[in-house]
């Protein structure tokens, strides 16, 4: 070996030992794996896959449980909510497998699926005290979202969490509900009551069980057979004990009779941003305002007006509202506490929206903060609308430091009265489109309290997902679907009687009824459950849903499922498109 | 025995180097004696001496060359014609007059001679095979740009520029031979000096505080444009896959100048210019606003040009000062530079100085160990305007400016910024008095080579080098009447990165009669270390009471939660390349790269990247040498894959952190964390693999009457990677893969040139270049990929763009516009004829991406003038013209301003805001990229004075295009979930035409 043989042998040598990187990928800003997850991290973020987006959102769970429905809408108001037609869509019944409020839906429902089965492995593989009612927790949030995804799907992805590398299966609604029944009454013993082991109306519990139950009984006639004429509900229940209705009032009565649940007298207050006190929820999603959770505020957001004001920093955004046949329901019957309710404030002053209004106090603050709260009323919003104006950074005020109330115009078409009209006149009846002049149209439901703290889009106030209201309107249901039409009624006259107007009516209850039939106890559910995604299941049972309406034609027993997104489909073989669909 | 090795081959050096050198006037002496020599100088077309330069007698056939100044003296009688001929300018012939010639030489456009910079070394331009373009930096007098993948625009075919904003310093699109990828990242590899460029961010990203965020600047700002000596851009497989895995978008390779042969020279460069909006949007004046309007109430009563409220004359200053000195063993250049760059929109500056020095110096005998060292380091300070592309149902601010109503006043009766009392649009001035943007970036970029030869022909070589930046940006939107941040906020992003490399790599070059090889063989490691954080207070103290939160943040307000994330990656590459020439008539190339990469999955660490490529030099050939029309013909073909691997980092590894954000009050009132799951694993994957043939044709023609090269490609992305919808129960709905399916880029590509006169006072030049692109899908497994997200009110989540089998990347998805009907109402193509106007009406149309590109540049000198002139245009493209939108009719029923064009056409206020080929509009544009004239004088008197050129010059002077928004040649960057938007012109800071003066002296 000469010297040039070994000069290159050197030059080599450090080139090959140069080359000494293994390309191992170094993380250094994030945790890799699941090691340090507790089963408490891991059932908290099951449940926190409801607060994030799906329940509370009106373009997820909402928009295809509402805007479907011949309650609500989100028209397309001059230049804005057009967006790409996708809100349109689901009201005028042209939605397709690429809208993304259904895949965004579909995904949202299958990540709470997928966040429920890894709760369950981590609290399987662990030593928690309390870990039998937290297993039973994570498997009900994972029957809470399957139900959902059948309800709007027909079709739900699973896979059994005991096994290493599962095959993901497909539940199909048919049958998939009688799993899901069984499966979440097998958990009631493990689960807890509201109140024990520090659990509250957040937390899945024997109550949320109860009423999710019932739930699922009132719908399994439908699941069973989704395009029937007619579906049948009373079929044997899957413990042959009784017939489906039977199960529907025997749960329901389970949460109605226990005594810890009451109606409230003030309807409104289920929905107040204070609401975690209320005496009539059963199951909520816990939110506040001061999170980074997404705690959302979009119920009340969507419905108010761009110039209508809860504080200086927050306005709303003038979207949905409700249908002219949803609003024609309620004739006669404007005295009803739901209906409307005036605020008073802290010295007296109520706010009337009626032109009469001169100011408000400015006393009332926005919490953590010195801006004024402008306390819009509740309720159904009709006419011509009135309250504060900008001056500034702040509202307009009368000399006496008052905050002035002022008759209000549109924000995007400035010369247009903040008119809410009950009637929905657009220029092609098949298209919820108004033009800039006609964004006014339209009876806003206020049913949510606006929490002006949340700068436009976050909220103090738990989102119910299941109250005593509800049950009241599951079990009138289930007794007239078997012929015991009085019990149905009294159920319905307790819900009417119980509520009472503000002091500015005398406190006054609703009034009874004399007598119901089917139509009559669909517009008394729609009357309680307005805004609270409970409309399209009803719709389909009581046999509504195909009905033409306000842009809406009569549409195919197909639609009552949406399509299994595209994205889906292209993704994995898994799933068969719904009938109807393009496959 | 090696000691006696090494003093032979001493000797043998050192004679060489002796007889070449003195060989020429060993020559000329000899002969000398019978004639009076003839004395002259060399110079270029601006005055410098060339040295080196072959004088050679055409009747006698005596031949001697210029010395450092550029002399040379030559026997020849009066009358007698000498040949000039130097590598880099056209070959020149004069007729001697009196004992004294002055001979100004051309530039030539092409010579065999030149030598192109190529991956890890350079080849003589008859030796490549490969197809690559390489630019003088010298040659292109642009003006102002800030970067050097400005200075591409419109010079070499298939490469196209797009400006992503006009705002001084923005980032810039370059598409190398179309669109290889989905996915954001077709931007081409930089390596400057040798040292590979990460495509990462320099700058520090923008908050997004209610106004949406801007996008990230131009990484290559740092470098000084006249600092630069040769930009080559890399465009087939053959050239680019020695850099394997970052090849396929292309590459750039970036040299700085380095010392000239000659006297240490010092120079001086300066402009001072001015510019403004290249056109402004046709949209109403305050007296047609008035006639447009149906209620009285949106006539407010004032008269406000709002684009000329925003725009101004920007003013533009830059001073370069360099000198260099170069000695027989080595050489040094250093340089100073300061650019001073007013925006055309107010309070937008861009402010830059440059320090370079590059030197080299051998050490040893003869040479064998040469050390050269570059150096760049930068400072950047800029201030920034609220204009981003991320808009939802507002506009930012262009289209606060351009949407506000012209019957408002700028002012209130107070003086006061007149307070428009609307959501989502204020008065932009307004907007822009609350908001402070400023941001630093300070970059180092050095490197060292040392070349050691180890024998005769082979040597080692060593290149280290260091990218490190650091960027801090305080951005402040105070408390303001607007809905955006009211109670203000201020955040300050900051970002680090850092690159290292290390390369080792061996070239033997062997010549045996008439075969010649060389050989390069080595290894490179690089890693890449990028971090920021962000740390923020709300609710702070109104403007002008106190201290601005970016002097001490502390001082009023309350602070948002920080954030941060560190990430670094390493690329692990093994290269080797052989060059074979047989005869200098046969060219063989082939390459092999391996590269390892910490992006790529487990399964699939390393990718190899072959080439191959073969070259014909028909020149030398009997059959062609004797035809004296031909100078030069050589025929090309090569084949290779090069590799993508720009892909987030972390994608292959599952993660689980824990967030507040996805956490759950368990309890009802302590927030308990919940597991984020932030990807789904895919330890498979790996990088997108490009696929291209490339024959071309070079040849020169007539005596440079023509001269150019024809190019054919077919390039095939394979294994795209995507972040498409993953499997049902994936802990994440997407997931990052390689997919099935191709990205067919073919095209046609020319450059054309003639040396139209060429005399001793006038030179003439022309050049033409042109590509053709065809861009296709195929075989994709999803049905269709949505990206090119739309900005406006009511236009959430709609997008324009569709990846579709069959059908181009950029193609539009949208409804067919028909017209309007009686009531000014829209009319769109009832497609699935159901009598509804839905998004299943939506039709494809060919869409971003311009059949034909072309440039055309023009070198006009006569004696000491010149004149140059640059087109550029391309035809056969669309843009989704979103400003226009935003400006749709609709507005005027929304006191808010619209598009002249559609009042004109007498549509319905009342028609909603929908993504129509309305709002599609043609491309096509030629425009007078670059316009100037320059004098050079001589100052005999001053002899220290080497040349003083003087110079006027305009750019964007005039575009000609139907085009209605500000510029034609635009792309706004609005991906969708990764996938890049194509042909989206979303109100952007527009394109400037810029005037300057200045001035170059060289001492």
């Amino acid at each position: 070996m000469n010297k040039k043989s070994f000069k290159i042998a050197c030059v080599l040598l450090i080139m090959t030992i140069a080359g000494c990187t293994k390309l191992k990928e170094k993380v250094i800003d994030e945790v890799l794996g699941s090691s340090s997850a507790s089963p408490q991290n891991a059932l908290a973020s099951a449940y926190g896959q409801m607060d994030n987006g799906t329940f509370v959102n009106h373009a997820q769970v909402f928009a295809l449980q509402e805007y479907s429905t011949n309650e609500a809408i989100l028209p397309t108001r001059g230049s804005d909510w057009g967006d790409g037609g996708i809100y349109r869509a689901i009201h005028e019944f042209t939605w397709g497998a690429d809208n993304s409020m259904i895949t965004n839906t579909w995904n949202s429902l299958n990540l709470g699926i997928t966040e429920s089965l890894t709760a369950i492995s981590s609290i399987t593989s662990s030593n928690d005290p309390n870990k039998a009612q937290l297993l039973a927790e994570a498997k009900a949030l994972l029957d809470l979202y399957t139900f959902h995804a059948l309800d709007l799907f027909g079709q739900a992805p699973y896979r059994d969490p005991s096994a290493v590398n599962g095959q993901v299966q497909v539940r199909k609604a048919a049958t998939g509900i009688d799993s899901l029944i069984k499966d979440v009454e097998s958990l009631i013993p493990a689960l807890a009551s509201i109140g024990q082991n520090n659990t509250g109306k957040g937390r899945f519990t024997k109550q949320a069980a109860y009423a999710l139950l019932a739930d699922m009984y009132l719908n399994r006639a439908v699941f069973k057979d989704r395009y029937a004429a007619t579906f049948n509900f009373n079929e044997a229940a899957v413990d042959n004990n009784g017939t489906d209705m039977d199960k529907v009032i025997s749960y329901t009565s389970q949460l109605i009779g226990s005594g810890q649940f009451k109606l409230e007298s003030n309807f409104f207050h289920n929905f107040d941003i204070d609401n975690a006190n209320g005496t009539e929820l059963i199951f909520v999603i816990t939110q506040y305002v001061n999170t980074v959770t997404n705690s959302s505020n979009n119920f009340a957001y969507m419905p108010m007006e761009r110039n209508q004001k809860p504080s200086p920093v927050d306005r709303g955004t003038n979207a949905s509202c409700i249908t002219p046949e949803f609003y024609a329901t309620w004739d006669n019957n404007h005295d009803d506490p739901r209906f409307q309710r005036h605020y008073q404030y802290a010295d007296g002053t109520w706010f009337m929206n009626d032109g009469t209004d001169v100011s408000v106090p400015a006393t009332s603050l926005v919490a953590g903060s010195t801006l004024p709260w402008f306390h819009f009323n509740r309720g159904m919003q009709v006419g011509q609308q009135y309250g504060p104006s900008l001056s500034g950074t702040d509202y307009q005020r009368t000399p006496d430091g008052r905050i002035k109330v002022n008759k209000l115009y549109c924000e995007k078409a400035p010369t247009q009265l903040m008119d809410f009209t009950p009637a929905l006149n657009f220029d092609d009846p098949n298209q919820g489109v108004f033009t800039q002049l006609e964004i006014n149209q339209g009876v806003r439901p206020f049913k949510y309290e606006f929490d002006p703290a949340g700068l436009n889009s976050r909220s103090n106030c738990d989102i119910p997902m299941y109250r005593l209201g509800g049950m009241y309107c599951m079990r009138a249901e289930a007794y007239l679907r078997k012929g015991m039409a009085t019990e149905a009624l009294a159920d319905i006259n307790l819900l009417r009687t119980s509520r009472t107007r503000e002091a500015l009516y005398a406190n006054a209850p609703g009034k009874a009824l004399t007598s119901i039939d089917m139509p009559t106890l669909y517009n008394e559910t729609g009357f309680e459950m307005y805004w609270e995604m409970y409309r399209r299941k009803a719709s389909i049972r009581f046999g509504t849903f195909e009905a033409a309406g306000t842009t809406k034609p009569v549409s195919q027993p197909f639609r009552r499922i949406y399509p299994i997104p595209q994205s889906t489909m292209d993704a994995s073989k898994l799933f068969q498109q719904n009938d109807g669909y393009t496959k | 025995m090696s000691i006696r090795f090494l003093f032979m081959v001493g000797v043998w050096l050192s004679c060489i180097g002796y007889s070449r050198a003195d060989t020429p006037n060993h020559y000329a002496h000899h002969r000398a004696a019978s004639l009076e020599p003839v004395k002259g100088t060399v110079v270029g077309p601006d005055g410098t001496p060339i040295s080196g330069a072959t004088v050679k007698s055409l009747s006698t056939k005596k031949t001697t060359t210029t010395n450092e100044k550029g002399e040379f003296t030559l026997p020849a009688a009066d009358g007698e014609k000498l040949m000039i001929t130097v590598v880099g300018y056209s070959d020149q012939e004069v007729t001697v007059s009196g004992t004294s010639l002055r001979v100004t030489m051309a530039i030539g456009n092409s010579q065999l001679g030149e030598v192109v910079v190529v991956g890890y070394g350079s080849r003589t331009k008859a030796d490549v095979t490969g197809a690559l373009t390489q630019l003088k930096a010298d040659n292109i007098r642009q003006g102002v740009t800030i970067s050097a993948d400005n200075m591409l625009q419109g010079k070499v075919s298939g490469v196209r520029i797009m400006q992503s904003s006009g705002e001084p310093g923005a980032g810039v699109d370059v598409f190398i031979r179309g669109v290889g990828s989905i996915r954001s990242g077709s931007t081409p590899l930089f390596v400057v000096d040798g040292v590979p460029l990460s495509n990462d961010n320099v700058s520090a990203s923008s908050p997004d505080l209610g106004l949406g965020s801007t996008d990230a600047k131009n990484p290559l700002n740092f470098l000084n444009t006249s600092d630069i000596e040769t930009i080559t851009v890399l465009k087939d497989a053959s050239a680019a896959a020695i850099y394997g895995a970052r090849g396929s978008n292309g590459v750039v390779l970036i040299t700085t100048k380095h010392g000239k042969k000659g006297d240490p020279s010092l120079s001086y460069d300066t402009y001072v210019g001015t510019s403004r909006v290249i056109k402004k949007m046709d949209i109403l004046s305050a007296s047609e606003y008035r006639k447009a309007i149906q209620s009285p109430a949106f006539d407010h009563g004032g008269n406000t040009d709002w684009q000329d409220a925003i725009f101004r004359n920007g003013f533009i200053q830059n001073h370069n000062l360099s000198f260099s000195k170069n000695t027989a063993t080595g050489s040094f250049t250093a340089s100073l530079s300061r650019l001073d760059q007013n925006g055309i929109i107010k309070k937008s500056d861009f402010n830059r100085t440059t320090a370079r020095l590059n030197a080299e110096e051998s050490f040893f005998d003869n040479k064998r160990l040469v050390v050269k060292m570059n150096l760049t380091a930068s400072n950047i300070d800029e201030t920034g305007i609220p204009n981003g592309n991320t808009a939802g149902s507002d506009g930012q601010f262009m289209m606060y400016a351009l949407m506000a109503n012209p019957t408002r006043t700028i002012f209130d009766s107070a003086h006061n910024y007149t307070n428009f009392k609307m959501i989502q649009l204020f008065n932009p001035l307004y907007v822009l008095s609350v908001y402070d943007d400023r941001t630093n970036t300070f970059r180092v970029l050095g490197n060292v080579e040392a070349s050691l030869r180890l024998l005769p022909g082979l040597n080692y070589r060593f290149n280290l080098g260091l990218d490190k930046t650091t960027s801090e940006r305080n951005t402040t939107m105070y408390p303001n009447v607007t809905d955006r941040t009211p109670q203000g906020a201020y955040v300050q992003n900051d970002l680090k990165s850092l690159t290292t490399l290390l390369e080792h790599y061996l070239t033997y070059n062997l010549s045996i009669q008439q075969h010649q090889v060389d050989l390069l063989g080595g290894f490179s490691y690089q890693k890449f270390n990028f971090a920021g954080t962000a740390f923020g207070m709300q609710n702070i103290a109104a403007q002008n009471t106190g201290v601005p939160p970016m002097y001490n943040p502390g001082y009023s307000g309350t602070p948002t939660s920080p954030s941060g994330y560190a990430q670094e990656n390493e690329l692990q590459s093994y290269f080797g390349r052989v060059n074979y020439s047989y005869d200098n008539r046969f060219l063989f190339t082939a390459s092999l790269r391996a590269d390892g990469s910490t992006r790529f999955g487990a399964n699939n660490k390393y990718g190899y990247f072959p080439s191959f490529a073969a070259g014909w030099n028909l020149t030398h050939e009997s059959f062609i040498k004797n035809i004296p029309a031909i100078r030069n013909l050589k025929l090309r073909a090569s084949w290779g894959q090069t590799g993508n691997q720009e892909v987030p980092n972390k994608i292959t590894q599952a993660s689980y952190t824990l967030s507040a954000a996805s956490g759950y009050y368990l309890d009802g009132t302590n927030l308990v964390n919940g597991v984020t799951v932030n990807r789904t694993a895919n330890p498979d994957l790996k990088w997108e693999l490009v696929e291209q043939y490339n024959i071309g044709v070079d040849f020169e023609l007539f005596r440079n009457k023509l001269y150019g090269s024809l190019e054919y490609y077919d390039k095939t992305t394979k294994d795209p990677i995507l972040n498409i919808p993953s499997e049902p129960l994936s802990p994440t709905s997407t997931v990052w893969k390689n997919v099935a399916g191709q990205i067919v880029n073919k095209g046609f590509e020319f450059t054309l040139g003639s040396q139209l006169i060429n005399t001793k006072d006038l030179s003439w030049t022309v050049d033409v270049n042109g590509s053709t692109l065809k861009n296709t899908l195929k075989g994709l497994p999803i049905s269709q990929l949505f990206s090119g997200s739309i900005s406006g009110p009511g236009l959430s989540g709609v997008n324009a763009n569709i990846y579709t089998n069959g059908y181009a990347a950029g193609s539009f998805f949208i409804l067919k516009h028909l017209g309007y009907d009686k009531q000014g109402k829209d009319i769109f193509e009832d497609k699935n004829k159901d009598g509804i106007i839905n998004a299943d009406d939506r039709e494809i149309f060919s869409g971003a991406i311009p059949k034909f590109n072309f440039g055309f540049n023009s070198q006009l000198r006569y004696k000491t003038l010149d004149l140059g002139v640059s087109l550029i245009g391309q035809t056969g493209g669309y843009l989704f013209n979103n400003t226009a939108l935003e400006l749709g009719i609709n507005n005027l029923a929304a006191d808010r301003n619209v598009l002249k064009k559609f009042v004109d056409a007498n549509a319905n206020p009342g028609n909603q805001v929908t993504v129509s080929s309305l709002y599609r509009e043609k491309s096509d544009f030629l425009r007078l990229a670059n316009l100037r004239l320059g004098n050079t004088f001589s100052f005999r008197q001053l002899p220290w004075m080497q040349s003083f050129t003087l110079y006027v010059s305009a750019q964007n002077l005039f575009t000609i295009t139907n085009y209605s928004g500000y510029d034609p040649l635009v792309n706004t960057t609005k991906n969708v979930s990764g996938n890049q938007s194509l042909g989206i012109d979303y109100a952007t800071y527009p394109a400037a035409k810029t005037f300057l003066l200045g001035a170059t002296i060289k001492f």
